[in-house]
């Protein structure tokens, strides 16, 4: 883990950078306007991980506890098919992709299929919490804010997102149809996950922690609310309020715009799919 | 017996909606099946993000008022006259 000290977090979006964001992908600016407005957020020192949780440590924590995900007990878990996502016998964390597919060779990717319950049975077996919005924030672009943890211009060589690899560019959602065909052609529901060290430190926040753009969005510990309660924001996120819990980070399957440092996904507790994970954090770590 | 329902569903699907207002959606339907089967019936897109193998699939959440009918009787809730839906992605944003 890394030590974080306190400080004054800025947390949101600033408004000139909403502006620009709207041009520059297929959504409008009220699609993003629940990161406004910018605001200040006093933090405690705490300690993060500095990566993911991955399969080995899920691996362990299972072992030791006979912990079954809800993904594991239903029998299914939630993939993108050829064009929608899809309820896939057998998806789990241990076959991310399905059934015949194995996190064998993959124990230092980051562990996915796991909701926002699952992530907390393995916090709280480790001894650990899951970070509040405001530090997971705050750990991703430091005391100045900047989009994405490297800086303020995007580099897809710095994250495992649609991006990294592609051969064509993928900055709407319209290409990112393109690329999610060819993707499924060749690799079928099998996420792209990276091992966690895979973008360090090309990929690190100023903190030195890594994968806070990419490879798996992430649970946090903060239910999701919008930041100024009298403002009107887009309907869908009035309805969200106090009902789902946020979600930070952005995965391998997601665009620039979704990989940003203050980017917010409010997910129901009780999804999981093959694109979401979750790290750690601590008041004082287990070990000084 | 049905009643008459308000289905409000998310300003991001309007595109799947033939124009119709995604806010003043309306029914006649004596359960929430029912009112989803009426929606895709109308907007035919919306039918793989609300029904699979005739269920509520896991990336879609449906509230009756503030309670979410996985909650309650799931698809055979019943509904009242005047009741209101709230269609909401299980992950909204981003």
């Amino acid at each position: 883990m890394i030590a974080v000290p306190a400080g004054t977090a800025w947390i949101g979006t600033p408004e000139a950078s909403l502006d620009a964001l709207a041009g520059q992908q297929q959504y409008p600016r009220s699609w993003f306007e629940d990161e406004s407005p910018q605001h200040p957020v006093e933090l405690a020192a705490f300690w993060i991980d500095v990566h993911p949780v991955t399969n080995a440590a899920f691996t362990a924590f299972t072992a030791a506890t006979g912990y079954r995900t809800a993904a594991e007990t239903r029998g299914f878990g939630l993939v993108y098919g050829a064009g929608y996502w899809q309820e896939t016998p057998g998806a789990c964390w241990r076959h991310p992709g399905g059934a015949g597919d194995r996190i064998d060779g993959r124990m230092d990717h980051p562990v996915v299929h796991v909701t926002h319950i699952d992530a907390r049975a393995y916090a709280a077996w480790a001894g650990l919490r899951l970070p509040t919005e405001a530090e997971w924030e705050y750990v991703a672009h430091g005391p100045t804010w900047r989009p994405w943890p490297w800086g303020t211009g995007f580099d897809a060589c710095r994250a495992n997102g649609a991006e990294y690899g592609a051969v064509r560019p993928v900055r709407n959602l319209e290409d990112w149809r393109g690329w999610w065909a060819r993707h499924f052609d060749e690799h079928g529901t099998v996420p792209a996950t990276t091992p966690v060290t895979a973008f360090s430190p090309q990929g690190d926040s100023p903190f030195g922690v890594t994968d806070m753009a990419g490879n798996v969005a992430e649970w946090t510990a903060t239910s999701y609310r919008l930041y100024d309660p009298r403002r009107r924001y887009d309907p869908l996120y009035h309805a969200a309020a106090g009902r789902y819990m946020v979600v930070r980070g952005g995965g391998w399957m997601h665009l620039r715009h979704q990989m940003r440092t203050s980017e917010r996904v409010a997910v129901d507790p009780a999804y999981a799919n093959h694109a979401t994970g979750f790290r750690c954090a601590a008041d004082t770590p287990r070990t000084a | 017996m049905a009643a008459t329902v308000w289905i409000i569903v998310p300003p991001a699907w309007r595109a799947l909606l033939n124009d119709a207002d995604p806010g003043s959606l309306r029914c006649q339907a004596a359960t929430v099946r029912a009112a989803l089967e009426w929606l895709i019936a109308a907007h035919p897109a919306l039918a793989p993000r609300l029904l699979q193998d005739g269920r509520l699939p896991r990336w879609t959440n449906i509230f009756l008022g503030e309670e979410n009918i996985r909650d309650l009787g799931g698809l055979g809730t019943t509904l009242r006259d005047g009741a209101t839906l709230t269609v909401l992605p299980a992950m909204a944003g981003g």
